[in-house]
């Protein structure tokens, strides 16, 4: 992998698992019943956005669609779907038997070869937002 | 242009196209068609002459007044769609056959009664020729090319997924919640058949049905009927038994399309549910709305057929020609959730399966 330019690296990630995020995204029925199994979906007054198969196919599906050739603003939007909004629990089920963990993760080593990952060292907005609220 | 967008445009076409070709004309099977050496074992003979076949139009004898029942009797067949070569065989058969359709014709007035007056090649080929050969070959070598492309297509997609998955070495012992255990009266109880009752009520309690009981009955439903409705009606399992010598249990036709209605309504349901419910709305494609008609229409057309709404041939020919591409599109479409399902029910390792599962994506 090194050596390699960020695109043909993501070529690369994407070739190496591109059999399973494909029949994985076609076996999807889009039926929303593993929201419930999601406990981030619980604990968020059940936004939709929430959605195991949501976070899934906004970000794998994306990507696998246009093959890794999205603007900014659109990995912008999912580094806070596939990184704030789920933790790589493993506990959603999909009565299809698809492995959404597994699609997330081929997301976010994608993400990560972009320079989109999660910063700890940055205090995001929502804790600067709650000190506030704290100090007040 | 979008893959879902050819199959849509596809499937319109071959609908447009049947139901514009069908017509009511019936080839008649010659009375010799059916039989097999165990009948001629027991003493029926061939029968003696070898006249072209019988093009009969449905249409015209039903404008001239006739009933079904004048023709095709009602007992010991009360579908009446059993063919009558099928019993009346051979020789025999050919004397019924004749006196049946002869007497009427000369009775009335009406009709040829002279034999080149319906064994006619060239009626039997040119009226019918087209329109009969589709009928015949999607009765015919379509179900077997269906049934071998579903099998197929299942044995493919199944091995593809069996590759992704592994056994675990340690099974995932399932995590039961205190709360359920203190509330359960059968978890307390020493009787084994007591705890059997729990773990199966647990099970239930967090897979689907527990967190969504509503969503878990209806599509349990559907997707019960779904299979029970094609696989006992009579008709269906007649073609089985000409095609594959093979036939199941049958349930009153009256039932099925009860079950038919309830199967259309559920889907209504489920389109309703696409198109108001945000958290579907916010992951539904186009092709899922695609996939959703795609198995509908065999449905509304069967519903039709049963009914005899429209014209009878055409929608009948559309229900088989639109049944056997739904079947073929099971493996290679979202349906593929139908081979799936064992393994997402009870082979994979899942806190909210209802089997315990011992294989891991």
């Amino acid at each position: 992998m090194k050596g390699l330019k960020t695109e043909e690296k993501i070529k690369l990630i994407l070739q190496r698992r591109e059999a399973m995020i494909k029949l994985c995204l076609s076996a999807c029925v889009h039926c929303s019943l593993c929201a419930e199994s999601c406990f981030k979906f619980h604990n968020h007054s059940k936004d939709p956005s929430y959605m195991p198969s949501y976070k899934a196919l906004h970000s794998i599906g994306k990507i696998f669609r246009k093959k890794g050739k999205l603007k900014d603003e659109e990995f912008e939007e999912m580094k806070d779907l596939i990184w704030n909004k789920c933790v790589l629990c493993m506990r959603c089920y999909c009565p299809m038997g698809i492995s959404i963990p597994l699609l997330i993760a081929a997301a976010r080593a994608v993400c990560r070869e972009k320079g989109y990952y999660r910063t700890y060292d940055v205090i995001s907005k929502r804790i600067e937002k709650s000190k506030k609220v704290l100090t007040k | 242009m979008k893959p879902w967008i050819c199959n849509c445009a596809v499937f319109i076409f071959i609908i447009a196209v049947t139901s514009a070709m069908a017509a009511d004309t019936v080839i008649i099977h010659r009375v010799d068609d059916f039989i097999t050496p165990a009948d001629i074992k027991s003493g029926i003979s061939p029968a003696d002459r070898d006249a072209p076949r019988v093009a009969m139009s449905h249409k015209s004898h039903e404008k001239a007044g006739l009933e079904c029942i004048q023709c095709h009797h009602k007992e010991n067949n009360d579908t009446r769609i059993y063919q009558c070569a099928k019993c009346h065989k051979g020789n025999a058969g050919m004397e019924i056959m004749h006196s049946a359709c002869i007497d009427c014709h000369t009775k009335s007035g009406s009709g040829p009664a002279d034999c080149s007056g319906c064994h006619s090649r060239k009626d039997a080929e040119l009226k019918g020729f087209i329109r009969f050969s589709l009928f015949d070959f999607v009765k015919g070598p379509g179900l077997w090319i269906t049934f071998l492309v579903f099998a197929l297509g299942c044995y493919y997609r199944v091995t593809q997924m069996i590759k992704f998955t592994w056994m675990m070495k340690h099974p995932t012992s399932h995590f039961i919640s205190p709360d359920l255990i203190r509330t359960s009266i059968f978890y307390k109880n020493k009787n084994p058949l007591m705890k059997l009752l729990f773990k199966i009520k647990y099970s239930f309690r967090k897979s689907v049905f527990g967190w969504n009981p509503v969503m878990g009955t209806v599509s349990s439903i559907f997707h019960l009927l779904i299979f029970t409705a094609p696989l006992t009606l009579p008709a269906h399992n007649i073609l089985f038994d000409e095609a594959f010598r093979i036939s199941f249990i049958t349930l009153p036709e009256g039932l099925i399309d009860k079950f038919v209605v309830v199967i259309i309504g559920i889907m209504i349901f489920f389109l309703l549910r696409r198109v108001f419910y945000p958290r579907v709305r916010m992951i539904s494609t186009l092709g899922d709305f695609g996939i959703l008609l795609m198995v509908a229409v065999p449905f509304i057309t069967a519903y039709f057929a049963y009914h005899q709404y429209a014209d009878y041939r055409s929608v009948l020919l559309a229900h088989i020609i639109t049944g056997e591409i739904v079947i073929m599109a099971i493996p290679f479409s979202r349906l593929g959730h139908m081979p799936f399902f064992l393994f997402a029910r009870f082979f994979m390792s899942s806190e909210y399966t209802l089997g315990v599962g011992n294989r891991r994506w």
